[in-house]
């Protein structure tokens, strides 16, 4: 797999590099920033694209444009955005067209090592990836005649790691249970919240997320 | 008078920003990078589980030491609101609030940064005196650009009669809205919800 990283502090790039590196993806472009990022991505052709959130010259909003960019011009290239603040408001600006192939993940996540492999991995092939934190903020809000009081604890987990982006086969192994119970719990969840379960993993990313935030 | 207000509001935000930038490429950059290379000592070290214990608890203080960080970062500054202007900004607060926020917004681009900024904490300011003392279910923030005024309205249906000089909060939020030339207003009968209302001139 070939990743493109855009990140300006030197110290994470190279340290990010390094971890894919031993992880066995092949690092085909290392840029300070978007430009050289858009510069480089027709030679160093990306599965995905890694892009720190403020990038220069403005550390504004540049990381969030290319991001955007990149998915209209290059679809088959994933993208995971990493910042050192989780907004909800910029995950929903993200997530807004499509959640395919798109990543949207605290800065310090990368320690986690097998998790981010594996949430760069989704990105890479179409999936998503939505910091568990933005799901659990969403979750703790006080509602009125809460559907979401319905689900028993363990459908509430299921519902966690399914708007993070996890398959339901990545659900059954991460709660040590059969695929198929992976699929009951799911479908007893869109059951209960009246969401409508058709569609790719990353297309119910997106309806959990709408859900939740309303 | 009025003139010398509001660069003293400026330069006091122009510091603040600095000092959130200078975390936020500093510090905070360091320890992320420092957690990292734990990460990757973790990865090679195999099944070693005193040592896998030790790492896991460095990486743990890290990632506290980067919460508080990010809360004292984003105390001084608020990043969003500067990379991706109100709407962005209004939506990450209203999903943070411990009740469910209607928000409506109608701007039309960005506005003076001493405007977005005063807004922003008109808006921040009420929705956590909202989740701490109003006991209310729902609220609503409704933004409106018109004839030369942003107005900022928070409104929520808790119990009213909040203490309007408990705390520096409101009095601070009243002094960045008039030394723009606006007025903060609040209306909070016992028993019938609190409105917060800001009108602040923006050309």
């Amino acid at each position: 797999m070939r990743v493109a990283i855009a990140e300006d502090s030197v110290l994470l790039r190279e340290g990010l590099a390094s971890l894919l590196a031993d992880a066995g993806f092949e690092v085909t472009a290392r840029c300070g920033d978007a430009e050289q990022l858009h510069r480089e991505m027709l030679v160093a052709q990306p599965d995905v694209a890694i892009l720190d959130i403020r990038l220069p010259p403005t550390h504004r909003d540049e990381g969030l444009r290319a991001a955007i960019d990149i998915r209209a011009r290059y679809p088959r290239v994933g993208v995971l955005v990493l910042s050192q603040y989780l907004e909800i408001g910029l995950a929903m600006k993200l997530l807004a067209d499509s959640a395919d192939g798109v990543g949207y993940l605290l800065k310090d996540r990368i320690s986690d090592v097998p998790d981010f492999l594996a949430a760069v991995r989704r990105v890479a092939v179409g999936g998503s990836a939505v910091d568990p934190v933005i799901i659990s903020t969403l979750l703790a809000k006080r509602r009125r005649d809460d559907p979401l009081g319905a689900l028993t604890p363990r459908e509430r987990e299921v519902l966690e790691l399914m708007a993070v982006g996890h398959s339901n086969q990545g659900i059954a192994d991460r709660l040590v249970i059969t695929l198929r119970a992976a699929e009951k719990y799911v479908s007893s969840i869109f059951g209960k919240l009246g969401i409508p379960s058709t569609g790719s993993e990353s297309r119910r990313v997106l309806a959990v997320l709408l859900y939740l935030r309303s | 008078m009025r003139g010398s207000r509001v660069r003293v509001l400026e330069a006091g935000q122009r510091e603040r920003q600095r000092l959130e930038r200078d975390l936020h490429d500093g510090a905070q950059q360091r320890l992320i990078a420092l957690s990292l290379d734990l990460g990757r000592l973790s990865a090679r070290l195999g099944a070693n589980h005193e040592a896998q214990g030790t790492l896991a608890k460095a990486k743990q203080e890290i990632a506290q030491s980067l919460d508080e960080l990010r809360d004292v970062a984003r105390g001084l500054h608020p990043a969003v609101l500067t990379g991706h202007g109100l709407p962005v900004a209004l939506e990450s607060l209203a999903a943070r609030a411990a009740v469910p926020v209607r928000l409506t917004l109608r701007l039309n681009g960005r506005l003076a940064e001493q405007v977005e900024v005063a807004a922003y904490y008109v808006v921040c300011e009420s929705l956590v005196n909202i989740d701490k003392h109003a006991h209310a279910s729902s609220a609503t923030v409704d933004l409106c650009h018109r004839d030369g005024q942003l107005v900022v309205e928070v409104v929520d249906d808790g119990t009213g009669g909040a203490d309007t000089e408990r705390g520096t909060g409101l009095r601070g939020l009243a002094d960045r809205v008039e030394a723009l030339g606006g007025r903060l207003r609040i209306w909070t009968p016992h028993g019938g919800g609190t409105r917060v209302r800001a009108e602040i001139p923006c050309g």
